[in-house]
This record gives C-alpha cells, structure tokens and sequence, in this order.
C-alpha cells in the first residue's frame, strides 16, 4: 500500500479497492449496471445536484478534498492540521475546502469551493461517500452529513501531501 | 417503558424492508465508517430492531450465516449495526468464522470488528478494531473447530476395521 503524508511527512492511513482491500475499502469497483442504479438512486433524492465525476467506491469525501482521490481515508485530522489554516467563512475564495461535522465533533464529509457569491458559498464540489462527485448546494446533501463547520485553506508555502510509491 | 416484542413474523417483514436497495442505498453515500452508522439508524425500524430483543438477535445471526446475505453489503452493514447492540456469546461465535474468512470488507469489516468486539467484552481504540478482532477472531475459530457429521466420524472407525482385518490375515 502506497504511503500518504501530509507536508509535515507524516503518514496517513488509508486504504484501496482491491480483491483482498484492508479494511475498510471494498473488494471490487461499481459495475456498470450498479454505477447506473446509484445515479438514479441519488437522482430520485437530491435531483439538483450535477455529476461531475462518475460512481467510484475508490475514494471518499476526504480523499478527494485533502488527497487528489488518491484512496479511502477515515480520519483527516493530519491532513487540516498539517497542509491547511482555518478561514473565515465569509472569505471563501474557489478551491477552499469545506469541512462538515456532526454533533459528536467527527469529520463527516468534505468538499470543494466552486462558487462563492457575494462572500456567501453557494456552491461546493464534493465526492459523496462511495456514489459520484457531484457541484451541489453546501446544504443539500444527506442529513448524515452534518452541517459546514469549517473552512480551510491549503498552505502555499509549504510542500504539499505527498503520495510515495 | 418495556418495549412490546416483535413477532418473527413483524422482524422478517421489517429486515426484508431494509433489504430494498431503494431503502438502504443511502449507505452508500457514506464516506466513513462513522456516517455509515449514522444512515444506517435513521433507516425505518432500525431503532426498533436494535431495542426488541433475544427474537431479532436470532433471526440476523441465522441471516449473516447465508452467503446470500453477506453479499449483500448493505443488508449486511444493517445486521451488523443491529447486532452490535446485542453483545451475546451467540453473536460472538457466528462472527468469529466470517471474520477469520476476510468475508466482511467495506464498512462491513470495520462493523464486524466492533460488533465481535463487544460481544467478546474486549476494548479497542477504533482505528484498531479490525485488527484485534482478527487476532481474538482466530482464537475463537481455534479452539471451536468445525463439528464433523456422523459420516465423517464413522469413516476412520470403518477405516481401522478393515487394516485390522488385513492384520490379522498377514499373520496367519
């Protein structure tokens, strides 16, 4: 398994899609016919949202907000201490990420800054647990989600999260 | 206030209500372990289920024992979540083997962990649930190896007639 680190090096634990995965990432990929059902599934529920990438059960929320897709990651904490500075909200800018959290404090899901108008975030781009990504409205995705607590920056200075093969 | 048990009939009518991918594909929209668990509790009956009693504890356990069931991810993330709350000898033992197989993966491994974990009455830190369940898992399946059939117990005893049969041939 490849190795991810944040810009302070260090690792973080993650998993892949793979025949015998380490938990808790899945053996197998959506077939075609399983991608088709979850689209229209999602459709019936939240018919606002915009696909923008396919049904992937290779990466979550937080692997393609702090990890460029790169897998399935449980726990970002290393990832917004290390690589990101907390902003303002009303200072969103396109490219933030968006933190969402539950009532107990977890991280619950995790999105782009798409748009951003007048100091207010009308629209996020996000990976939605093992379905598409989608460009939808902040507040509507599934309650489970919690609620945006949190704005982060990426650091430009220092070296960015690094996968090592 | 005492819950009112479940009939068989009401748990059968219920889970295969949670069966219906239109009802359980919320799941999938989970990113985490932890939002899975969230979905899966505000699915219709899921509370219920989890309050009722010996009943629905016994009726998934038999569930989890079909492969049928087990490939079935989310039906098998929703028994597992309902089981966690009955941590009896019985869930431990049936998910010792499927544990020890690797047949739980997804959520499922990590919902499997922590409901074997319960039942066996040890404590982990969360992010090492799967891999302590595995270990203790294995022990389990050690020391319980699999019952053998009566045919199985009878063919070594036919077996050891015939060689002595053959024996006592020789020494003539």
């Amino acid at each position: 398994m490849a190795i991810y680190r944040t810009s302070h090096r260090r690792s973080v634990s993650h998993c892949h899609v793979r025949p015998h995965p380490v938990g808790p990432c899945d053996s197998r990929e959506w077939t075609r016919a399983e991608r088709q059902q979850e689209r229209a599934l999602v459709a019936s529920l939240h018919p606002n949202v915009v696909e923008v990438r396919a049904p992937s059960r290779k990466y979550n929320c937080h692997g393609y907000a702090f990890a460029r897709a790169h897998g399935l990651f449980e726990f970002p904490d290393l990832f917004i201490v290390d690589d990101f500075s907390q902003v303002p909200t009303e200072e969103a800018r396109i490219g933030d990420v968006l933190v969402y959290e539950d009532e107990e404090g977890e991280f619950t899901h995790s999105g782009f800054v798409k748009e951003v108008i007048d100091g207010e975030i009308t629209k996020l781009r996000s990976k939605w647990g093992k379905v598409a990504a989608y460009v939808h409205d902040p507040l509507d995705v599934d309650p489970s989600f919690g609620t945006p607590t949190r704005l982060l920056r990426r650091h430009r200075r220092r070296r960015t999260a690094t996968a090592i093969r | 206030m005492e819950q009112k048990s479940l009939s068989p009939e009401v748990i059968h009518t219920m889970i295969a209500h949670l069966a219906d991918h239109k009802v359980n594909f919320r799941i999938d929209l989970a990113s985490t372990t932890h939002v899975a668990k969230r979905i899966i509790q505000s699915l219709p009956g899921v509370q219920e289920l989890r309050e009722n009693g010996p009943q629905v504890e016994q009726t998934l356990v038999a569930l989890l024992q079909n492969e049928a069931t087990l490939d079935n991810d989310n039906l098998t993330s929703i028994s597992l979540h309902i089981l966690e709350k009955y941590p009896t000898e019985r869930v431990k033992l049936a998910l010792a083997k499927p544990i020890v197989a690797r047949r739980f993966t997804g959520f499922n491994a990590q919902l499997a962990a922590e409901a074997f974990l319960k039942a066996a009455g040890i404590h982990a830190l969360r992010k090492d649930a799967i891999k302590i369940a595995l270990r203790e898992a294995r022990k389990i399946v050690a020391s319980n190896p699999p019952k053998m059939n009566v045919q199985e117990k009878q063919e070594p005893k036919a077996r050891a007639t015939f060689h002595r049969k053959k024996s006592l041939i020789l020494k003539k």
